[in-house]
């Protein structure tokens, strides 16, 4: 994957490279802030690993000198909260999803609010604010303000293995009735094939199940935050996720965590699997994948309520403690303008939150085929940060609903399992 | 001149280390105590609340909690009653001359040294049942329809004990091959020229002698199954649902990941009196009553 | 073929087979660092394949794992030089006056649930402007190795003769004097069996580093973990990661295995 990765981000160093110092220079001062250290705390995400190749450039170009602490998912979920709460000032900058932390990090004013930077003169007038899909920026929008700027667009997909589902006369499924049908026709366990595999460990699996939430016209809270988990939408798409991967998922499902999940559908092993899109990236490596040529892409499946991906976006923000703030936009500002973007897309093969990048040729060459069409279908009816409750406490509240999905998984009263979730989660949520 | 006054040299050579250990734990251990007397959050900038002892009440109450400490013991039970024997059985075997020894005694450290954290992936891999080299080894002999290794709530800990025992067990073997090279050869004689079987040997020779040996070894073996976390965290998170769950984890889970710093701290702090509590028996044990 | 050639073939046999049993993950995974990913998932599994060295390459062609491994190695040496100047004359007093009070509260460290103490160390490092530094994590890591370092001595020690130490206090030889001229030269096997045992430790350790250490002092076990990426593992890189971080602690532990198990004899008997 590092290799993908590499290869491609020289690649698009190759092609940005006649560009710089002339697309950004007219008439803004990039150079305002030269010569000050910042310091960003971020996690391992494939953007990251590209931004951390682009910090020469950025010195270059700013004379901002970025030191760029790239930490693994959990870890950074451990030491930025410690560190921006003991330690005010040490970072300038940090990496946020909003499904996870948006809430908790607003209610502890660690986000500083970007719009009155974006509207004064420290924003170059061709960063071009409009530019961003408005659903997206609304992924990073805490009670009306921008607290960061996503960075991709991450919508969720149904992968289908074509040869098989050919084999089996089986048409890509596009409704639940359908997936369910050609999940239990695909299904072979004498052959060690599973007809479907998605999450089925607890934590984990909200992301994967949402969007037959939303099929079902279920939602995690309703308007004054209070969760909808008794609800029927919500059994009745628990029933649905527990009857499909009892019947059709590898004999493992329950516990069943993404890095076990995706291996099955890229060695042929499962024939469908729906999770984030950029899991494509690892389909279409031919040095990890067998499916290289037979992998299909569906928008998730529709049910009475309509088909509703999640879409998340990791994105930078700025410290509400950082003394450096306007230096730390102007890094931002920098790795998110139109230029950055297009060779991030390109480099990473993430699709961007930026519309101008859709109609770049050469993002339109390089992206995995598929991927643009999967995501401008989907993005109009996804639900923004719909991954889990958007509560202050979302690890404890996920562990909760979780425990309901595996007791689902593992045969138990689905009703049940779902009161007693209702009643936890509001638990925490009244403290 | 020692006779009069009590002599503080083992104390003065001491002091070194004691202050060392004092400066980095010292601190952290009244921090420890006093977080979990209050209701905490990690988020924001408000300030702890006193609550007393009210953590430790909620400890009783949380069936969550009180389901780890019992697997916890679980956990620990199969991990002794793995490590111990095979570890002495490893170790009888490593003591016995034949070609090549040396190299097999060196290469019993290799599971000890290999990174935790990837080694559990990678068992997680082997034991896929979908795609693991365990199911094909099976299949070899003939068991088609092998466990769920770690997606069956009632085999998950055995599995992830049987993990940390290929991890371990290496070291109670060299412990106690360690204590086999140094026991007396007379009562071994004694017992050849009296006709004592094999069996007999080891039951009323071998097995007593070792004895202090075992304790050791099952010492440090406690401490660190009490707090076993690394290879749950990395092959199950504590799944499925909470079904290998241990005290170590949840303690990490509430104080890092839930935010309740104070109640994690409770948990940490019952864990920490447990490891105490187990550690002394098991030395007052190795001591008879002489 | 004589009663005594076949015993020691059986014991060969049970003892190579044993040996294998026990060997045979870690084969697994170093064979899965020469392997493609789609080798390494296959099913069935492939034992003949053509060996890739991209995986390696991948790791070392990324400057930052070498000075993640520079790191490594300075707290590691850090944290077991200091675990042995501070533990040999505590063990010391342990060996010759019998103070297990001493030794038990050096072991308490050894018992405390390491996870709670982060937030605690974070803080009070924070305090000493020392996060961050080699400083915190080279103290972090004595939380263990000092009474592993302790612990084993102890057993060292008990086996010099006390009659030497005695003569040569008679001589007028200071009590350090007798530490460094007599204790030190005798149990010099043992303390390079409790080095290595204390270094291996230190090396594996990653908890400490997760908070501790930032990005000009992480560790390579905080590194390897960096492999476990957004949404997926690159399971060669990986594998060849760990088996990289595992070749150095393998040199150095097979280079004095004799005496890690002798180590262990005297810290079992007596400790």
């Amino acid at each position: 994957m590092v290799s993908i990765i590499g290869r491609r981000a020289l690649l698009a160093a190759a092609a940005v490279a006649p560009l710089a110092g002339t697309a950004q220079a007219a008439g803004f001062d990039w150079k305002r802030f030269a010569g000050t250290q910042l310091r960003f705390m971020v996690s391992v995400h494939p953007w990251t690993e590209w931004a951390q190749k682009q910090l020469p450039a950025l010195e270059a170009e700013t004379g901002l000198k970025v030191n760029l602490e790239i930490l693994y998912e959990d870890q950074l979920r451990q030491k930025l909260p410690l560190t921006l709460r003991s330690d005010p000032g040490a970072v300038d900058g940090f990496f946020t999803l909003p499904s996870w932390d948006g809430a908790a990090f607003t209610r502890a004013h660690w986000y500083q609010p970007l719009e009155p930077m974006i509207n004064s003169d420290l924003t170059a007038p061709d960063w071009e604010f409009a530019d961003f899909f408005p659903n997206i920026l609304n992924i990073h929008r805490q009670g009306g303000q921008l607290m960061g700027v996503p960075i991709s667009t991450e919508v969720q997909a149904l992968f289908f293995n074509k040869a098989m589902l050919q084999a089996k006369n089986v048409a890509p499924p596009t409704s639940l009735d359908a997936l369910m049908a050609a999940a239990k026709a695909l299904n072979n366990p004498g052959a060690n094939v599973a007809g479907y595999v998605t999450r089925g460990d607890g934590v984990q699996a909200l992301y994967t199940f949402a969007p037959f939430l939303f099929a079902y016209g279920g939602r995690w809270l309703d308007e004054k935050g209070k969760p909808e988990l008794a609800s029927a939408p919500f059994i009745n798409a628990l029933k649905f996720y527990s009857e499909i991967l009892r019947s059709a998922g590898p004999p493992n499902i329950l516990g069943m965590q993404w890095k076990t999940s995706y291996p099955l559908f890229q060695q042929e092993r499962a024939a469908m699997f729906s999770d984030a899109v950029n899991f494509l990236t690892y389909f279409k490596d031919p040095s990890q994948s067998r499916i290289v040529d037979k992998v299909g892409m569906l928008p998730v499946p529709g049910g009475p309520s309509g088909s509703h991906s999640t879409v998340i976006a990791w994105g930078p923000a700025v410290a509400a403690s950082s003394k450096k703030q306007q230096a730390a936009w102007y890094a931002i500002q920098w790795f998110t303008s139109k230029r950055s973007m297009l060779a991030a897309a390109i480099a990473t093969g993430l699709p961007s939150s930026r519309k101008s990048i859709y109609t770049e040729e050469s993002y339109v060459k390089a992206a995995p085929p598929g991927v643009i069409e999967i995501v401008q279908s989907q993005v109009p009816n996804a639900v923004p940060n719909g991954a889990n409750p958007l509560v202050v406490q979302v690890p404890e509240t996920r562990a909760v609903i979780g425990q309901a999905i595996v007791a689902a998984l593992r045969g138990d009263d689905v009703t049940k399992a779902a009161n007693e979730a209702q009643k936890q989660v509001l638990a925490i949520i009244n403290g | 001149m020692a006779d009069k006054r009590r002599d503080w040299t083992p104390e003065l050579l001491s002091l070194p280390a004691l202050v060392a250990i004092l400066a980095v734990m010292g601190f952290p251990l009244l921090y420890l105590c006093w977080m979990s007397l209050n209701r905490w959050s990690m988020i924001g900038f408000d300030p702890p609340r006193f609550v007393g002892l009210q953590n430790f009440l909620q400890l009783v109450e949380d069936d969550r909690f009180v389901e780890a400490l019992g697997r916890t013991f679980w956990f620990t039970a199969l991990g002794l009653a793995s490590n111990l024997p095979l570890g002495l059985g490893i170790a009888l075997l490593m003591h016995e001359r034949f070609p090549g020894r040396s190299i097999c005694r060196a290469l019993l450290i290799l599971p000890m040294v290999a990174t935790p954290a990837a080694m559990g992936l990678v068992w997680v891999i082997m034991l896929d049942p979908t795609l693991g080299i365990v199911r094909y080894l099976l299949g070899g002999i003939g068991i088609h329809q092998p466990p769920l290794w770690l997606s069956d709530p009632g085999i998950v800990v055995p599995t992830l004990v049987a993990v940390d025992a290929w991890m371990w067990t290496p070291m109670v073997a060299l412990i106690c091959l360690a204590g086999l090279s140094a026991l007396p050869t007379e009562p071994f004689e004694a017992a050849l020229v009296d006709g004592a079987s094999v069996w007999q040997r080891f039951r009323f020779l071998t097995l007593p002698l070792m004895m202090p040996t075992l304790m050791v070894a099952a010492m440090l073996r406690v401490m660190d199954l009490l707090k076993l976390i690394d290879i749950v965290y990395v092959m199950t998170g504590g799944g499925p649902g909470h079904a290998s769950e241990t005290m170590n984890l949840y303690n990490y889970l509430a104080a890092l990941s839930y935010d309740k710093i104070g109640y994690g701290s409770a948990i940490a702090l019952v864990l920490f009196a447990l490891v105490m509590a187990c550690t002394l028996l098991l030395i007052r044990l190795r001591k008879p009553a002489s | 073929m004589s009663p005594q050639r076949r015993r020691r073939l059986c014991f060969a046999i049970a003892g190579w087979s044993v040996t294998f049993v026990l060997v045979s993950p870690f084969l697994w995974m170093v064979m899965g660092s020469f392997k493609t990913t789609v080798d390494f998932l296959a099913y069935p599994p492939v034992f003949a394949f053509v060996p890739t060295l991209a995986n390696y390459r991948q790791v070392l062609a990324d400057n930052s794992f070498l000075n993640y491994t520079l790191n490594s190695t300075i707290v590691a040496a850090g944290s077991t030089g200091l675990g042995l100047l501070l533990g040999i004359p505590a063990a010391y007093a342990l060996a010759r006056y019998r103070r297990t009070g001493i030794g038990v509260v050096l072991l308490l460290a050894r018992m405390a649930p390491g996870i709670a103490f982060l937030i605690p160390l974070f803080v009070m490092f924070l305090q000493l402007h020392l996060v961050g530094s080699f400083v915190s994590l080279i103290a972090s890591h004595l939380i263990f190795t000092l009474p592993l370092t302790v612990w084993m001595m102890v057993g060292f020690i008990e086996a010099v003769p006390v009659e030497i130490e005695k003569a040569a206090l008679i001589d007028g030889c200071s009590l350090i004097g007798v530490l460094l001229r007599i204790v030190v030269p005798l149990t010099a096997q043992g303390i390079a069996a409790t080095g290595i045992l204390a270094f291996i430790a230190s090396w594996n350790n990653f908890l400490f580093a997760l908070v501790l250490a930032n990005e000009g002092t992480k560790t390579l076990p905080v590194a390897v973990l960096g492999y476990i990426g957004y949404n997926s593992i690159q399971w060669g890189t990986l594998m060849a990661a760990a088996t990289f971080i595992t070749l150095p602690v393998l040199v150095l532990a097979f280079s004095v295995q004799r005496y890690i198990v002798r180590g262990l004899v005297a810290g079992a008997v007596t400790g």
